[in-house]
């Protein structure tokens, strides 16, 4: 992984703690490779729905671009990457 | 439980008045359309009550509908308004949007420190519905406003009902009232659950509710006052029961556990057995997860073949006034003879076991179930009979 | 009807009261599941669980809420998600929060109850109303115990509430919570009977919950099984 990405991730986890006010886990407890719904950190589909929102309004990345990919949310790294390659490319 | 409806009134999008809701249930659907009294960028179709009226005013469309739907009731129930001030009456009304201060302006004011006007937040307060009919109409009974969300309106009947058996009061107004609001109409739009088309509750492209706005009121009173004072109702309710699912903030209980426990409760109050009913008005929204919940649910306690449907594809849902407006339709179904079909889901969806009615059914039958499934796992069922 | 229990906490030194601390709040939020619950939730989530103690709920432990003003701190919040963004970018999590059974909600959860939970709002007599409703549950079977619980939190409609109608609203309002657990049974009774006198009743001076009678909840607060309470 390259620093930019590894930046990206522990910057992305803060947010999503901030966001999903999932305040009493850390950046750690968010493993990059673990699914992001379900056991682990106990995300449900309310939060899928608060993160599409929290996408569009932080780095304007639309609905349908999130619902036409549904799989970048398996684990919180293809989120990650997604997301960090979306805004790359503004 | 023995507790007479001793007469109903409606509004909702399918007209104002017994009449013209009689009528709309068993005519071809009315399709929802774009909102025009709530000021939204949101192309997304609701049920509109077909009366002028402005949105978001504190005691405002909501207690409008209230007004119109009781004075039916009323009406119905061979009652006047005056003869009821300084009784033991009891007011029992479900509402969401009256028991919340979401002014957009007002709060715009508020937060930014500008002088917010005081005569809307006065409003605000004395408006609150159950209390507003009391002041209104001079009574003297408990007087509750239910905010149980989705199931406020048939919670508040049942309360009603419970209120007569237990002799807390005499007469009861019970029901609920929501209108349209831009804050609930952008809420449900953010929970993804609303559907840019007309609903398809329990069907297997369903994909969200329409919102719908109304009110329902129905006048409750004891069997023997009622024959005391001459009057013939047509209905009893029979059972109410209520339970929890302990799950979820916006999601059923997977299993309907709490639905199951609702139904089982008003079943043993009705003394009444899942084959006894002709049919069951289903909460049915037309979102993915309450109706696979629900209709899983319902086959799994119902016999093969078992009739149901939803009205939120003829009128919307209709938040805390959608419990009371379904009990008013499951009232005047078993008094036609006739379970009205379910619009929109023409073939047995692939995840639920039973398919609801796709056309018209006429019955024999006298006892009903009408169902509602809340925000926060809140389950209730009431069972309706029609008198011989 | 019995009192097995009464709590009241307020964040002013009232009476019968216990302070509402920061810390308190805190104790909830680890006891139970409250990640995305609002302040008006944990209050009332505070209570339930110091009425229960040590206790189990079981399907016989109904629940009733009530309250004025409700979670408006969180109906505020999302009306500045609609003054502030898009439509289409309202969080949803606010939305459903601001219902005012979500904090009932919260309690079954936290306490795996599935007896009947009702929300009641209402500007006059909401607590008192609440305490009938038990009793009604209690007499009608839907119940054998009922956690009554009525919270006002402090936000910006009830600091704001005296400037806009001073004489129905006192200044600088507490904001708190007070929970009964009730019961039929004798051997529940803890803190004294409970007698419930509709015609009697004068309205509570202030529509608010709290402060509205502060002689009456000093005496709930200092009663045991043998006192009696006249509402």
């Amino acid at each position: 992984m390259d620093e930019q990405t590894a930046d990206f991730r522990r910057e992305f986890k803060a947010n999503l703690i901030d966001w999903l006010q999932i305040e009493d886990k850390t950046p750690d407890d968010i493993i990059d490779d673990e699914p992001l719904f379900g056991e682990g950190l106990g995300l449900d589909s309310l939060d899928a729905v608060e993160i599409v929102i929290m996408l569009q309004r932080k780095y304007n990345i639309n609905q349908r671009e999130v619902d036409q990919k549904r799989e970048v949310f398996a684990t919180f790294a293809t989120l990650s990457d997604f997301v960090q390659e979306r805004s790359s490319r503004q | 439980m023995n507790v007479c409806i001793s007469g109903f009134g409606a509004v909702s999008s399918l007209g104002v008045g017994l009449e013209a809701t009689r009528q709309g249930l068993y005519a071809p659907p009315k399709l929802p359309t774009l909102p025009t009294r709530v000021d939204t960028s949101l192309s997304l179709p609701v049920f509109e009550v077909p009366l002028a009226g402005e949105s978001g005013q504190p005691g405002g469309f909501t207690n409008t509908m209230l007004e119109l739907a009781l004075t039916e009731a009323l009406d119905q129930a061979g009652l006047t308004r005056s003869s009821l001030a300084g009784r033991k009456v009891g007011v029992c009304i479900g509402t969401t949007v009256a028991c919340q201060l979401n002014n957009i302006p007002f709060y715009d004011d508020l937060r930014s420190g500008r002088a917010a006007s005081a005569d809307l937040f006065r409003r605000y307060v004395v408006s609150a519905p159950a209390e507003w009919l009391r002041r209104e109409l001079k009574l003297n009974g408990p007087t509750i406003n239910v905010s149980n969300a989705c199931a406020s309106g048939a919670d508040a009947i049942g309360i009603g009902a419970l209120w007569l058996e237990q002799g807390a009061c005499d007469l009861v107004i019970a029901g609920g009232a929501d209108e349209l609001n831009k804050v609930p109409l952008d809420g449900f739009h953010a929970l993804g659950i609303c559907s840019k088309q007309p609903c398809r509750p329990f069907a297997a492209d369903r994909d969200g509710l329409n919102l719908g706005e109304g009110a329902g009121v129905m006048v409750l009173e004891r069997p023997d006052d009622a024959k005391r004072r001459g009057h013939c109702p047509r209905h009893t309710l029979a059972g109410f029961g209520k339970a929890a699912d302990a799950y979820h903030i916006t999601q059923p209980h997977p299993d309907g556990v709490g639905l199951e426990m609702a139904i089982t409760n008003a079943f043993r109050q009705a003394d009444a057995k899942p084959t006894d009913v002709a049919f069951i008005n289903a909460h049915g929204t037309g979102t993915d997860v309450n109706d696979r919940v629900e209709g899983q649910t319902l086959a799994r306690l119902f016999p093969p073949n078992f009739a149901y449907m939803s009205t939120k594809s003829l009128v919307g849902h209709t938040l805390g006034a959608a419990g009371a407006l379904e009990a008013i339709f499951t009232c005047i179904m078993l008094e036609q003879g006739v379970v009205a079909r379910n619009h929109r889901c023409p073939a047995c969806p692939p995840d639920i076991p039973v398919a609801p009615l796709s056309a018209d059914l006429a019955f024999d039958g006298d006892l009903a179930l009408s169902t509602s499934l809340a925000f926060g796992g809140s389950n209730t069922a009431l069972v309706i009979k029609r008198m011989s | 009807m019995f009192i097995g229990n009464f709590v009241a906490y307020s964040d002013q030194a009232l009476p019968g009261f216990e302070l509402l601390t920061p810390e308190l709040l805190k104790r909830t939020r680890e006891r139970a599941t409250l990640r995305r619950a609002d302040r008006y939730t944990t209050l009332i989530v505070s209570a339930a669980l110091a009425l229960l103690g040590d206790d189990a709920a079981d399907d016989g432990l109904a629940l009733i809420t009530a309250t004025a003003f409700g979670t408006h701190r969180t109906t505020f919040s999302t009306l500045d998600d609609i003054l502030d963004f898009p439509e289409a970018q309202i969080l949803p999590t606010r939305f459903s929060h601001s219902v005012h059974n979500a904090a009932a909600a919260y309690v079954g959860a936290a306490l795996k109850m599935r007896g009947p939970a009702i929300a009641l709002a209402g500007f006059e007599q909401v607590l008192c109303e609440a305490l009938e409703l038990a009793k009604t549950f209690l007499h009608g079977g839907l119940c054998t115990r009922a956690m009554v619980i009525a919270a006002e939190e402090k936000a910006l409609l009830t600091e704001k509430a005296h400037e806009l109608w001073p004489e129905r609203f006192a200044a600088d309002m507490p904001e708190g919570v007070v929970g009964f657990l009730l019961s039929l049974s004798p051997q529940d009774n803890r803190r004294g009977r409970l007698l419930l006198n509709r015609s009697a009743r004068v309205s509570l001076s202030s529509p608010f919950t709290f402060g509205g009678d502060a002689k009456l909840f000093q005496a709930f607060a200092h009663a045991d099984a043998t006192s009696e309470h006249h509402l």
